[in-house]
């Protein structure tokens, strides 16, 4: 079962109850790992064999244990969009923090998870909004975790891989006989991951711009679409930090938060 | 003898400051600044935006120009690196990217009217700010700096304390300071300064497409 806990910035917990944009803004990130942009050399080509393929690009994502990534996206709903900047902060196995600001500057979002803790602090919200929170960031832990942890999150169950059409391969992991993700894994790395909800996908991320950084490969450029919901978010990385020294103190809860 | 040219140098060197140093309370200063204010129609500047994260080691700059028009209009152009602008009017701001109910939820928070309040300093009626916030106005160094600090949990949740320094001898914004709930801190330096120029109306109410 998907359940998403989040707590306002005035402590109160709130249960999501629609899926915003703001939430394809963290998913994206979280695929990536990386380093500054001014890292142009080609990416490193995975191996040609399905298995050392597969075996190659996990290798990859458990390189990166800690994450600083500066980020600007487009989130789209329907006709409408949202340009949104923010900074994202991941410390493997369980914590991640993400940042979103308008563009004259100010804070407008934060949303930390330690453990199975989370808080989510909206400053520019009233006290309706924040009743609402969900409504801003229906985050599921189970989204997040996948997009920022990785590991046992991003591949469920008993994943497969297999060739496919020109130098791919295509990979689908399953939990108790159910289809739970697939990946289409390119020469440079996962173009594409697909999460589904019974036999419904759910989320299709794209993963494209890929560049050697920090001793391994990132994806800077990322695309998430949400089928059933008609929405999508584009995300550019504008800067990567792998494994940067994060203090304990970037993943304490704000002072309001605290508070409560 | 040496003590009387202590007397004198120390007088030479503070006389200036102590000349502009019109205000020795912060009724007195608001009082100044408003006086300063009284006749200003429109103000037109340049900014750099230092914004400090918690998160990040580095500041992200970005610069840009900023206009006011009596009663409650500004504009917020951000040139670099990513050009943006951002309208008020009142209670309504308009924001790049910010759908139709964003703009209506925008309008009910407590930044609308924060907005709103702050630009009642370029109105010359400082006074008002004491409706949200705890108000000191201190001299120093041929300026003013008043300090917002406020007393309403809804605005506490937005910034611990804003600072805004008024340089004399006409009191113009020089500078803005925001700290906010979260830890970060947000430095807008003006510079370029410029009172009564004419501001057509059409400056605030559309934002044209940035340049290519």
């Amino acid at each position: 079962m998907r359940e998403a806990i989040a707590w306002s910035g005035a402590g109160r917990r709130t249960r999501p109850s629609s899926p915003p944009g703001i939430r394809a803004a963290l998913l994206l990130l979280l695929a990536l790992s990386g380093c500054p942009r001014a890292a142009q050399a080609p990416a490193a080509r995975l191996p040609s064999s399905p298995d050392a393929r597969l075996a190659a690009v996990r290798a990859r994502e458990d390189q990166v244990q800690t994450l600083r990534a500066r980020f600007s996206s487009v989130t789209r709903v329907g006709e409408e969009e949202r340009h949104t900047d923010g900074v994202l902060l991941v410390a493997k196995p369980d914590r991640f923090r993400m940042r979103l600001m308008l563009p004259f500057g100010f804070t407008v979002f934060d949303y930390l998870n330690v453990g199975e803790q989370t808080w989510m602090t909206l400053p520019l919200a009233d006290a309706q909004q924040r009743e609402r929170a969900g409504a801003f960031a229906p985050f599921s832990r189970q989204d997040l975790a996948e997009a920022f942890l990785r590991g046992p999150y991003a591949f469920p169950g008993e994943c497969t891989p297999a060739p496919a059409a020109g130098d791919t391969v295509w990979v689908s992991c399953h939990v108790a006989g159910a289809l739970r993700r697939t990946y289409l894994i390119g020469a440079d790395g996962i173009a594409e991951e697909t999460s589904y909800d019974g036999d419904a996908p759910r989320m299709h991320i794209a993963y494209t711009d890929y560049r050697a950084a920090g001793g391994t490969t990132l994806p800077f450029r990322i695309t998430l679409d949400y089928p059933q919901r008609q929405q999508s978010v584009d995300i550019t990385i504008d800067r990567y930090e792998v494994n940067p020294s994060l203090s304990d103190d970037l993943f304490a809860p704000a002072p309001a938060d605290r508070a409560n | 003898m040496k003590r009387i040219r202590r007397w004198l140098l120390a007088a030479i060197v503070l006389a200036p400051h102590l000349a502009g140093a019109t205000c020795a309370s912060t009724d007195a200063c608001l009082a100044a600044i408003d006086k300063a204010q009284a006749g200003t129609q429109t103000i037109s500047a340049r900014f750099t935006q230092i914004k400090h994260l918690s998160l990040l080691d580095e500041p992200l700059v970005s610069t840009g120009r900023f206009a006011f028009k009596r009663p409650d209009r500004m504009r917020l152009e951000i040139e670099t690196p990513r050009p943006a602008t951002i309208l008020i009017n009142g209670r309504d701001i308009r924001i790049p990217g910010m759908t139709e109910s964003d703009k209506q939820q925008l309008a009910m928070t407590p930044m609308a009217a924060m907005f709103t309040e702050l630009g009642a300093m370029f109105a010359g009626s400082a006074d008002a700010l004491r409706g949200h916030f705890e108000v000191t106005a201190t001299p120093a160094d041929g300026a003013v700096t008043v300090t917002l600090t406020p007393t309403v949990p809804a605005w506490q949740r937005l910034f611990r304390t804003i600072r805004l320094r008024f340089v004399e001898p006409d009191f113009a914004l020089a500078s803005v300071q925001l700290d906010d709930a979260l830890g970060d801190r947000l430095d807008i330096a003006m510079s370029d300064v410029q009172r009564n120029q004419d501001l057509p109306d059409s400056l605030f109410d559309a934002v044209p497409p940035p340049a290519p």
